[in-house]
């Protein structure tokens, strides 16, 4: 059983970023753990509970275990818990994340660094476009990890909407992606379009308009000679330029349908023991 | 003297308590051949229940989930749920009509999970004893309980 829900908590810290998801499903994984330390009653298996309902604690502090379901017992256990834990007074995080604009969230939040962390479980994703997330549950508030990049595409980040050009992890991850071929970046910014041209990872042009196809055409029409090659037509520029554009477009529409379609928490773990 | 008058305040107090109108029922668990300890392994969590009835239609007045840790045997599952905290349901005595005993091969006592099962009329109480036969098997237990009573 508990094997499975460590697996349970893996896939958990893995899958959801920071949210009501995330915490609303965390929370009952964590419980549901500190239950099953508390019925083994092998040796520091009450000290494990503690911390796991501890843990659940730190990612909703509103929640508490049905008292009608699972009765008072639980319900004590779980706020002397609670109580221990509120005792212990945050301390100084020490974070030597790589890179480092890497997102680190703790506890289905993202961090605070100025607010510390109290001793005990946490629950950590760290992530970056185009590098592999580390998930874990570390205790102390220490948090170190080296994100290694990963092989492939940019969806995952392109839904997250995390490929932004003012993440230097983003801009790495998407020239890596678009070779030695230009990439324009398009956002929304107070009511227009700003098309930023991109050459080999550096800056060359920014332009305005009130359309994404407008601020794309100027940021392109004003370039001057680049690095390119006479031999590599400009609609390939454009190409991305276009991709580029639309992201901006299916980026809205995939979180959109992202949270649109996405299952609401449900109450009860469904976990299959075997 | 004040300690002294607190005291008796709480004696009289205590025996003021109207416990006659309670009724304690101990469940039993009755063993079946089929609960073997295979079937018993697999369960995780074990519900009580307790059914009354709303508008002519049973409805569940009380659950209480129990989580199991490896039992094999029927005693093993009874032993589990007496080392929960005492009483484990609270439930209102008139409106109450059938008990029932759930085990569930996941943790929280969910649906559509149920691997044991078994029920008892509280017509059935012996003395102050319950006895709740419990079968095991997949095909045995209703896919879906009462809802619970509004």
């Amino acid at each position: 059983m508990l094997s499975a829900l460590a697996r349970a908590e893996a896939e958990a810290i893995a899958a959801l970023p920071p949210g009501p998801l995330c915490s609303a499903t965390l929370w009952e994984v964590e419980f549901q753990t500190g239950l099953a330390y508390a019925t083994r009653k092998g040796p520091g298996d009450a000290e494990r509970a503690a911390a796991r309902f501890a843990l659940a604690w730190a990612v909703d502090a509103e929640r508490r275990p049905l008292s009608g379901l699972y009765g008072p017992d639980v319900g004590l256990a779980f706020v002397q818990a609670v109580d221990a834990a509120a005792r212990r007074p945050a301390r100084p995080v020490q974070v030597e994340v790589s890179p480092r604009d890497a997102r680190v969230a703790v506890d289905c939040r993202p961090l605070v660094v100025e607010a510390g962390l109290r001793p005990g479980l946490h629950a950590v994703r760290v992530d970056a476009p185009g590098h592999e997330a580390s998930a874990r549950v570390v205790e102390g508030e220490t948090i170190a990890a080296a994100l290694p990049e990963a092989p492939g595409g940019l969806g995952p980040w392109w839904v997250a909407g995390a490929l932004v050009p003012t993440s230097a992890s983003a801009r790495a991850a998407v020239q890596r992606f678009a070779g030695t071929r230009e990439v324009v970046w398009v956002e929304a910014a107070d009511g227009q379009f700003v098309a930023r041209r991109v050459v080999d990872g550096q800056p060359r042009r920014v332009a305005r308009a009130d359309s994404a196809a407008g601020a794309v055409r100027q940021a392109l029409a004003e370039a001057g000679p680049g690095p390119r090659k006479a031999d590599e037509p400009r609609r390939r520029t454009g190409l991305w330029a276009g991709l580029a554009g639309a992201a901006v477009g299916s980026l809205a529409l995939g979180l959109g349908l992202g949270l649109g379609l996405r299952e609401p928490p449900e109450a009860r773990l469904q976990l299959v023991v075997r | 003297m004040r300690t002294m008058l607190a005291r008796l305040g709480l004696l009289l107090a205590l025996t003021g308590c109207p416990a006659a109108e309670d009724e304690e029922v101990a469940l039993t668990l009755v063993d079946d051949a089929s609960c073997t300890p295979a079937r018993l392994t697999a369960l995780a969590s074990v519900s009580v229940e307790v059914y009354g009835v709303d508008d002519g239609a049973l409805c569940t007045l009380a659950r209480r989930c129990v989580t199991l840790d490896a039992v094999t045997t029927v005693a093993a599952l009874e032993a589990a749920l007496r080392a929960a905290m005492q009483p484990l349901i609270d439930a209102p005595l008139a409106e109450t009509r059938q008990i029932a005993v759930l085990g569930h091969d996941r943790l929280g006592c969910g649906e559509d999970d149920r691997e044991l099962c078994g029920f008892a009329d509280i017509a059935d109480v012996e003395g102050d004893a319950l006895p709740v036969a419990l079968r095991c098997g997949p095909a045995i237990c209703p896919d879906s309980v009462p809802p619970f009573c509004p």
